[in-house]
Protein backbone atom coordinates (compact mmCIF):
# COMPACT_ATOMS: atom_id res chain seq x y z
CA UNK A 1 0.00 0.00 0.00
CA UNK A 2 1.08 3.19 -0.96
CA UNK A 3 0.84 7.03 0.41
CA UNK A 4 0.12 10.03 -2.10
CA UNK A 5 4.19 10.53 -2.22
CA UNK A 6 4.84 7.37 -3.60
CA UNK A 7 6.66 5.74 -0.31
CA UNK A 8 4.89 2.73 1.19
CA UNK A 9 2.76 2.87 4.32
CA UNK A 10 3.58 -0.73 5.57
CA UNK A 11 7.49 -0.51 5.23
CA UNK A 12 8.92 3.06 5.62
CA UNK A 13 9.12 3.47 9.34
CA UNK A 14 9.62 6.65 12.03
CA UNK A 15 12.75 7.26 14.33
CA UNK A 16 10.64 4.95 16.55
CA UNK A 17 10.25 2.16 14.60
CA UNK A 18 6.51 2.77 14.03
CA UNK A 19 5.09 2.60 10.43
CA UNK A 20 2.82 5.71 8.76
CA UNK A 21 -0.05 2.83 8.73
CA UNK A 22 0.56 2.77 12.69
CA UNK A 23 0.80 6.49 13.15
CA UNK A 24 -2.14 6.79 11.43
CA UNK A 25 -4.07 4.63 13.44
CA UNK A 26 -2.92 6.50 16.54
CA UNK A 27 -3.83 9.98 14.75
CA UNK A 28 -7.75 9.18 13.78
CA UNK A 29 -8.86 8.76 16.93
CA UNK A 30 -7.42 11.68 18.32
CA UNK A 31 -9.00 13.57 15.24
CA UNK A 32 -12.60 12.32 15.69
CA UNK A 33 -12.74 13.17 19.28
CA UNK A 34 -10.90 16.85 18.63
CA UNK A 35 -14.44 17.03 15.79
CA UNK A 36 -16.89 15.80 18.36
CA UNK A 37 -15.42 17.81 21.18
CA UNK A 38 -15.86 21.21 18.99
CA UNK A 39 -18.88 19.55 17.45
CA UNK A 40 -20.64 19.50 20.93
CA UNK A 41 -19.47 22.96 22.18
CA UNK A 42 -21.11 24.49 19.20
CA UNK A 43 -24.49 22.39 18.98
CA UNK A 44 -24.51 22.47 22.71
CA UNK A 45 -28.67 23.58 23.15
CA UNK A 46 -29.99 26.72 24.98
CA UNK A 47 -28.71 26.87 28.20
CA UNK A 48 -30.90 24.28 30.04
CA UNK A 49 -29.18 21.09 31.79
CA UNK A 50 -25.58 23.29 32.62
CA UNK A 51 -25.08 22.90 29.03
CA UNK A 52 -23.13 26.58 27.63
CA UNK A 53 -25.10 28.46 25.46
CA UNK A 54 -24.34 27.86 21.48
CA UNK A 55 -21.76 30.23 20.23
CA UNK A 56 -20.90 31.02 16.84
CA UNK A 57 -17.13 31.01 18.28
CA UNK A 58 -16.80 28.21 20.88
CA UNK A 59 -12.86 28.56 20.92
CA UNK A 60 -11.17 31.16 22.71
CA UNK A 61 -9.72 33.04 19.46
CA UNK A 62 -10.32 36.30 19.66
CA UNK A 63 -12.55 37.44 16.58
CA UNK A 64 -13.82 40.96 15.16
CA UNK A 65 -18.01 40.15 14.52
CA UNK A 66 -20.45 43.27 14.45
CA UNK A 67 -23.37 40.38 15.09
CA UNK A 68 -21.12 38.66 17.94
CA UNK A 69 -19.45 42.19 19.41
CA UNK A 70 -18.11 40.20 22.71
CA UNK A 71 -15.51 38.04 22.27
CA UNK A 72 -14.75 35.68 25.03
CA UNK A 73 -10.49 36.48 24.89
CA UNK A 74 -8.95 40.11 24.96
CA UNK A 75 -7.50 41.20 21.70
CA UNK A 76 -4.02 40.90 23.88
CA UNK A 77 -3.12 38.29 26.12
CA UNK A 78 0.12 39.05 27.20
CA UNK A 79 0.78 42.18 28.51
CA UNK A 80 3.93 43.91 28.35
CA UNK A 81 5.24 45.22 31.75
CA UNK A 82 3.25 49.13 31.04
CA UNK A 83 0.36 47.47 30.38
CA UNK A 84 -0.14 45.60 33.10
CA UNK A 85 0.88 48.77 35.42
CA UNK A 86 -2.22 50.49 33.09
CA UNK A 87 -4.13 47.30 34.00
CA UNK A 88 -4.13 47.85 37.82
CA UNK A 89 -4.49 51.00 37.70
CA UNK A 90 -8.12 50.15 35.91
CA UNK A 91 -8.55 48.70 39.04
CA UNK A 92 -9.17 51.70 41.06
CA UNK A 93 -11.19 55.20 39.86
CA UNK A 94 -11.45 55.24 36.29
CA UNK A 95 -11.95 58.98 36.94
CA UNK A 96 -8.27 59.33 37.12
CA UNK A 97 -7.55 57.77 33.85
CA UNK A 98 -6.92 59.81 31.29
CA UNK A 99 -8.79 59.56 27.43
CA UNK A 100 -5.50 58.12 26.04
CA UNK A 101 -5.39 55.46 29.16
CA UNK A 102 -8.94 54.65 28.21
CA UNK A 103 -8.06 54.75 24.49
CA UNK A 104 -5.34 52.11 25.28
CA UNK A 105 -7.06 50.05 27.88
CA UNK A 106 -10.05 49.56 25.24
CA UNK A 107 -7.47 48.48 22.48
CA UNK A 108 -5.64 45.91 24.81
CA UNK A 109 -9.45 44.55 25.13
CA UNK A 110 -10.72 44.74 21.53
CA UNK A 111 -8.68 45.29 18.28
CA UNK A 112 -11.05 47.55 16.37
CA UNK A 113 -14.22 49.19 17.52
CA UNK A 114 -17.39 49.19 16.39
CA UNK A 115 -17.23 51.69 13.76
CA UNK A 116 -13.59 50.58 11.82
CA UNK A 117 -15.42 46.62 12.22
CA UNK A 118 -18.21 47.88 10.22
CA UNK A 119 -16.62 50.17 7.78
CA UNK A 120 -16.49 48.79 4.40
CA UNK A 121 -13.79 47.93 2.88
CA UNK A 122 -13.54 48.20 -0.68
CA UNK A 123 -13.51 44.93 -1.83
CA UNK A 124 -16.39 45.81 -4.28
CA UNK A 125 -14.20 47.81 -6.50
CA UNK A 126 -11.60 44.66 -6.95
CA UNK A 127 -14.62 42.36 -7.42
CA UNK A 128 -15.94 44.31 -10.30
CA UNK A 129 -12.39 45.34 -11.67
CA UNK A 130 -11.85 41.67 -11.67
CA UNK A 131 -15.16 40.84 -13.34
CA UNK A 132 -14.84 43.26 -15.91
CA UNK A 133 -11.30 42.27 -17.02
CA UNK A 134 -11.94 38.61 -17.63
CA UNK A 135 -15.25 39.73 -19.85
CA UNK A 136 -13.29 41.78 -21.57
CA UNK A 137 -10.59 39.34 -22.17
CA UNK A 138 -13.57 36.83 -23.10
CA UNK A 139 -14.59 39.56 -25.71
CA UNK A 140 -11.01 40.04 -27.04
CA UNK A 141 -10.73 36.10 -27.43
CA UNK A 142 -13.69 36.29 -29.81
CA UNK A 143 -12.72 38.65 -31.52
CA UNK A 144 -9.69 36.82 -32.65
CA UNK A 145 -11.54 33.82 -32.94
CA UNK A 146 -13.87 35.09 -35.42
CA UNK A 147 -11.52 37.15 -37.72
CA UNK A 148 -9.10 33.44 -37.88
CA UNK A 149 -11.30 30.85 -37.33
CA UNK A 150 -14.86 30.41 -38.03
CA UNK A 151 -15.66 30.30 -40.94
CA UNK A 152 -17.37 32.73 -43.29
CA UNK A 153 -21.38 33.06 -42.91
CA UNK A 154 -23.50 31.66 -45.10
CA UNK A 155 -25.44 34.11 -48.11
CA UNK A 156 -28.36 33.60 -46.34
CA UNK A 157 -27.29 36.19 -43.32
CA UNK A 158 -26.48 39.43 -45.56
CA UNK A 159 -28.71 42.21 -45.88
CA UNK A 160 -30.51 41.43 -49.19
CA UNK A 161 -31.51 37.92 -48.63
CA UNK A 162 -32.54 39.05 -44.91
CA UNK A 163 -34.44 41.74 -47.19
CA UNK A 164 -36.16 39.02 -49.62
CA UNK A 165 -36.92 36.83 -46.85
CA UNK A 166 -38.51 39.53 -45.12
CA UNK A 167 -40.44 40.29 -48.30
CA UNK A 168 -41.56 36.84 -48.63
CA UNK A 169 -42.92 36.55 -45.00
CA UNK A 170 -44.98 39.26 -45.97
CA UNK A 171 -46.91 37.82 -48.86
CA UNK A 172 -46.89 34.49 -46.83
CA UNK A 173 -49.05 36.80 -44.42
CA UNK A 174 -46.60 35.71 -41.51
CA UNK A 175 -47.75 35.83 -38.47
CA UNK A 176 -50.68 38.51 -39.12
CA UNK A 177 -52.35 38.58 -35.96
CA UNK A 178 -49.54 40.22 -33.50
CA UNK A 179 -46.12 39.53 -35.58
CA UNK A 180 -44.44 40.97 -38.38
CA UNK A 181 -47.50 40.65 -41.25
CA UNK A 182 -49.88 42.40 -38.60
CA UNK A 183 -47.65 45.67 -38.66
CA UNK A 184 -47.33 46.27 -42.45
CA UNK A 185 -50.37 48.09 -44.04
CA UNK A 186 -50.89 45.60 -47.47
CA UNK A 187 -53.06 48.58 -48.72
CA UNK A 188 -50.72 51.42 -48.64
CA UNK A 189 -47.71 49.15 -49.10
CA UNK A 190 -45.55 50.92 -46.03
CA UNK A 191 -45.07 50.37 -42.50
CA UNK A 192 -47.83 50.89 -39.86
CA UNK B 1 -41.95 31.05 -38.85
CA UNK B 2 -40.43 32.96 -36.44
CA UNK B 3 -38.77 36.68 -37.31
CA UNK B 4 -35.34 37.34 -36.18
CA UNK B 5 -34.76 38.38 -32.53
CA UNK B 6 -38.04 37.07 -31.99
CA UNK B 7 -38.29 35.83 -27.75
CA UNK B 8 -42.36 35.36 -27.88
CA UNK B 9 -44.34 32.57 -29.43
CA UNK B 10 -45.60 32.91 -33.04
CA UNK B 11 -49.21 33.28 -33.87
CA UNK B 12 -51.32 30.79 -33.53
CA UNK B 13 -52.75 28.91 -36.64
CA UNK B 14 -54.55 26.25 -34.45
CA UNK B 15 -57.60 26.57 -32.20
CA UNK B 16 -54.98 24.33 -29.87
CA UNK B 17 -52.19 26.51 -29.76
CA UNK B 18 -54.25 29.80 -29.44
CA UNK B 19 -55.50 27.98 -26.17
CA UNK B 20 -51.52 27.28 -24.88
CA UNK B 21 -50.72 31.03 -25.84
CA UNK B 22 -53.61 32.07 -23.05
CA UNK B 23 -52.12 29.15 -21.21
CA UNK B 24 -48.84 30.30 -21.08
CA UNK B 25 -49.72 33.87 -21.03
CA UNK B 26 -51.91 32.59 -17.23
CA UNK B 27 -48.71 31.32 -16.40
CA UNK B 28 -46.22 33.99 -16.81
CA UNK B 29 -47.95 36.03 -15.11
CA UNK B 30 -48.10 33.87 -12.03
CA UNK B 31 -44.49 33.51 -12.52
CA UNK B 32 -43.48 37.36 -12.84
CA UNK B 33 -45.56 37.72 -9.79
CA UNK B 34 -43.88 35.09 -7.14
CA UNK B 35 -40.38 36.72 -9.16
CA UNK B 36 -41.82 39.76 -7.98
CA UNK B 37 -42.25 38.74 -4.53
CA UNK B 38 -39.12 37.20 -3.99
CA UNK B 39 -37.21 39.92 -5.22
CA UNK B 40 -38.92 42.17 -3.33
CA UNK B 41 -38.21 39.90 -0.44
CA UNK B 42 -34.17 39.76 -1.03
CA UNK B 43 -34.05 43.55 -1.55
CA UNK B 44 -35.69 43.62 2.21
CA UNK B 45 -33.42 41.52 3.73
CA UNK B 46 -30.27 42.17 2.28
CA UNK B 47 -30.76 45.93 3.32
CA UNK B 48 -32.03 45.63 6.96
CA UNK B 49 -29.25 46.42 9.47
CA UNK B 50 -31.28 44.25 11.85
CA UNK B 51 -30.18 40.75 12.79
CA UNK B 52 -31.79 37.78 15.08
CA UNK B 53 -29.56 35.57 16.00
CA UNK B 54 -32.05 33.17 18.19
CA UNK B 55 -34.22 32.75 15.27
CA UNK B 56 -35.24 28.86 15.14
CA UNK B 57 -38.60 28.35 13.35
CA UNK B 58 -41.94 30.34 12.59
CA UNK B 59 -44.73 27.95 12.71
CA UNK B 60 -47.16 30.64 11.57
CA UNK B 61 -45.48 31.83 8.28
CA UNK B 62 -44.48 28.20 7.62
CA UNK B 63 -47.63 27.29 7.32
CA UNK B 64 -48.36 30.40 5.02
CA UNK B 65 -45.51 29.32 2.80
CA UNK B 66 -46.85 25.97 2.03
CA UNK B 67 -50.43 26.37 1.94
CA UNK B 68 -50.50 29.79 -0.36
CA UNK B 69 -48.14 27.57 -2.99
CA UNK B 70 -50.01 24.90 -2.84
CA UNK B 71 -53.30 26.75 -3.92
CA UNK B 72 -51.26 28.49 -7.05
CA UNK B 73 -50.32 24.99 -7.89
CA UNK B 74 -53.65 24.52 -8.31
CA UNK B 75 -54.76 27.40 -9.91
CA UNK B 76 -51.76 26.63 -12.75
CA UNK B 77 -52.74 22.88 -13.32
CA UNK B 78 -56.37 23.11 -13.96
CA UNK B 79 -56.19 24.63 -16.78
CA UNK B 80 -52.89 22.54 -17.66
CA UNK B 81 -54.73 19.74 -17.36
CA UNK B 82 -57.79 20.83 -19.72
CA UNK B 83 -55.02 22.09 -22.10
CA UNK B 84 -53.50 18.61 -22.30
CA UNK B 85 -57.00 16.63 -22.81
CA UNK B 86 -57.66 19.20 -25.30
CA UNK B 87 -54.69 18.49 -27.60
CA UNK B 88 -55.74 15.11 -27.81
CA UNK B 89 -58.77 15.71 -28.57
CA UNK B 90 -60.16 14.42 -32.34
CA UNK B 91 -63.31 15.32 -33.36
CA UNK B 92 -64.35 13.52 -36.90
CA UNK B 93 -60.86 14.14 -39.27
CA UNK B 94 -61.91 14.67 -42.31
CA UNK B 95 -58.29 13.45 -44.32
CA UNK B 96 -55.57 11.21 -42.71
CA UNK B 97 -51.99 12.00 -43.87
CA UNK B 98 -49.40 9.38 -42.10
CA UNK B 99 -45.66 10.92 -41.45
CA UNK B 100 -42.82 8.29 -41.90
CA UNK B 101 -39.30 9.48 -40.36
CA UNK B 102 -36.60 8.42 -42.04
CA UNK B 103 -32.84 8.99 -41.56
CA UNK B 104 -32.84 11.92 -42.76
CA UNK B 105 -35.85 13.15 -44.37
CA UNK B 106 -39.52 12.74 -43.34
CA UNK B 107 -42.52 10.75 -46.12
CA UNK B 108 -45.83 11.15 -46.45
CA UNK B 109 -48.78 9.46 -47.69
CA UNK B 110 -52.21 10.13 -48.56
CA UNK B 111 -53.75 7.31 -48.83
CA UNK B 112 -57.78 8.03 -47.81
CA UNK B 113 -59.16 8.46 -51.46
CA UNK B 114 -56.10 7.56 -53.69
CA UNK B 115 -52.39 6.81 -53.20
CA UNK B 116 -50.41 9.83 -53.04
CA UNK B 117 -46.93 9.28 -51.81
CA UNK B 118 -43.98 11.64 -51.40
CA UNK B 119 -40.63 12.36 -50.03
CA UNK B 120 -39.83 15.68 -48.11
CA UNK B 121 -36.41 16.49 -48.57
CA UNK B 122 -34.68 19.96 -47.28
CA UNK B 123 -33.04 21.83 -49.72
CA UNK B 124 -29.42 22.59 -49.51
CA UNK B 125 -28.19 25.89 -49.70
CA UNK B 126 -27.15 25.96 -53.56
CA UNK B 127 -30.51 25.11 -54.35
CA UNK B 128 -32.69 28.14 -52.20
CA UNK B 129 -33.88 30.98 -54.15
CA UNK B 130 -33.50 34.64 -53.10
CA UNK B 131 -35.71 34.93 -49.62
CA UNK B 132 -35.66 31.41 -49.00
CA UNK B 133 -35.24 30.22 -45.08
CA UNK B 134 -32.31 28.19 -44.64
CA UNK B 135 -32.39 24.73 -43.15
CA UNK B 136 -36.25 25.18 -43.61
CA UNK B 137 -37.37 25.21 -47.30
CA UNK B 138 -38.24 21.50 -48.75
CA UNK B 139 -38.60 19.80 -51.99
CA UNK B 140 -42.22 18.66 -51.31
CA UNK B 141 -44.14 20.53 -48.53
CA UNK B 142 -47.30 18.97 -47.02
CA UNK B 143 -50.51 20.33 -48.40
CA UNK B 144 -53.60 20.61 -46.59
CA UNK B 145 -56.87 22.08 -46.86
CA UNK B 146 -57.70 24.91 -44.60
CA UNK B 147 -60.48 24.55 -42.14
CA UNK B 148 -60.52 21.13 -42.35
CA UNK B 149 -59.95 18.51 -38.84
CA UNK B 150 -56.89 16.02 -39.68
CA UNK B 151 -55.62 13.30 -37.94
CA UNK B 152 -51.61 12.80 -38.90
CA UNK B 153 -50.58 9.42 -37.90
CA UNK B 154 -46.55 9.52 -37.25
CA UNK B 155 -43.92 7.13 -37.47
CA UNK B 156 -40.66 6.33 -37.73
CA UNK B 157 -38.44 3.71 -40.63
CA UNK B 158 -35.89 3.91 -38.51
CA UNK B 159 -34.63 5.69 -35.57
CA UNK B 160 -36.92 7.91 -33.16
CA UNK B 161 -38.13 11.16 -34.67
CA UNK B 162 -40.25 13.74 -33.71
CA UNK B 163 -42.86 15.78 -36.12
CA UNK B 164 -43.32 19.30 -35.26
CA UNK B 165 -44.66 22.39 -36.45
CA UNK B 166 -44.68 25.54 -33.15
CA UNK B 167 -47.38 27.59 -35.38
CA UNK B 168 -49.85 24.96 -34.45
CA UNK B 169 -48.66 23.73 -31.12
CA UNK B 170 -48.06 19.80 -32.78
CA UNK B 171 -45.36 17.51 -31.32
CA UNK B 172 -45.20 13.87 -31.69
CA UNK B 173 -42.43 11.78 -31.60
CA UNK B 174 -42.32 9.49 -34.40
CA UNK B 175 -41.20 5.65 -32.50
CA UNK B 176 -40.51 2.82 -35.22
CA UNK B 177 -43.42 0.06 -34.94
CA UNK B 178 -45.56 2.24 -33.37
CA UNK B 179 -48.18 4.87 -34.53
CA UNK B 180 -48.42 8.06 -32.98
CA UNK B 181 -51.78 10.09 -33.47
CA UNK B 182 -52.09 14.32 -33.90
CA UNK B 183 -55.36 16.30 -34.54
CA UNK B 184 -54.47 18.82 -37.22
CA UNK B 185 -56.46 21.91 -38.06
CA UNK B 186 -54.85 25.00 -39.74
CA UNK B 187 -57.38 27.96 -39.25
CA UNK B 188 -55.94 30.23 -41.44
CA UNK B 189 -54.31 29.58 -45.14
CA UNK B 190 -50.04 29.77 -45.11
CA UNK B 191 -47.03 27.95 -44.91
CA UNK B 192 -45.67 26.63 -41.28
CA UNK B 193 -42.68 25.55 -40.63
CA UNK B 194 -41.07 22.98 -38.19
CA UNK B 195 -38.03 20.97 -37.07
CA UNK B 196 -37.51 17.33 -36.40
CA UNK B 197 -37.09 17.44 -32.64
CA UNK B 198 -35.47 14.13 -31.74
CA UNK B 199 -32.03 13.46 -31.81
CA UNK B 200 -31.42 11.20 -34.59
CA UNK B 201 -28.49 11.48 -35.96
CA UNK B 202 -26.04 13.36 -37.67
CA UNK B 203 -28.67 15.50 -39.92
CA UNK B 204 -31.42 15.42 -37.28
CA UNK B 205 -31.34 19.31 -38.14
CA UNK B 206 -31.50 19.34 -41.63
CA UNK B 207 -34.93 17.47 -41.79
CA UNK B 208 -37.42 20.04 -41.76
CA UNK B 209 -41.69 20.00 -41.78
CA UNK B 210 -43.59 22.32 -44.07
CA UNK B 211 -46.85 22.65 -44.05
CA UNK B 212 -48.88 25.15 -46.97
CA UNK B 213 -52.32 24.91 -45.79
CA UNK B 214 -54.62 26.10 -48.75
CA UNK B 215 -58.42 26.25 -49.82
CA UNK B 216 -60.23 23.25 -50.45
CA UNK B 217 -60.35 23.77 -54.12
CA UNK B 218 -56.27 24.35 -54.29
CA UNK B 219 -55.62 21.13 -52.49
CA UNK B 220 -58.52 19.12 -54.78
CA UNK B 221 -56.41 20.61 -57.75
CA UNK B 222 -52.61 19.25 -55.73
CA UNK B 223 -53.40 15.87 -55.48
CA UNK B 224 -55.12 16.02 -59.35
CA UNK B 225 -51.28 17.33 -60.13
CA UNK B 226 -49.78 14.53 -57.61
CA UNK B 227 -51.68 12.00 -58.73
CA UNK B 228 -51.05 13.08 -62.88
CA UNK B 229 -47.45 13.45 -62.07
CA UNK B 230 -47.47 9.24 -60.67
Amino acid sequence: MYCWHGGSVVKNTTKKGRTMAHQLMRAVPRLVARRAFSTSLARAGGGAGGMPAWQVNPRNVYEDRPDFPMPNVPYVSELSDAQKALKAKEAGDWKSLSDEELKELYRLKFHKTLAEAEAPTGEWKTVVGGTSLIIALTFVLYIIQKKYAMPAMPETCNYEWQEAMMKKQLQMRNNPVEGLASKWDYENNKWK
Amino acid sequence: MATPAQLGLMDAASPVMEEMIYFHDHVMLVLILITCLIFYSMLVLISSKYIYRFLTDGHVIETVWTVIPAIILVVVALPSLKLLYLTDELDSPQLTIKGVGHQWYWSYEYTDYYDIEFDSYMLPLGDLNKGDARLLEVDNRVVLPVDTSVRMLVTAADVIHAWTVPSLGLKMDAVPGRLNQLALQCSRVGTFYGQCSEICGANHSFMPIVIEAVPVETFEAWCDAMLDSE
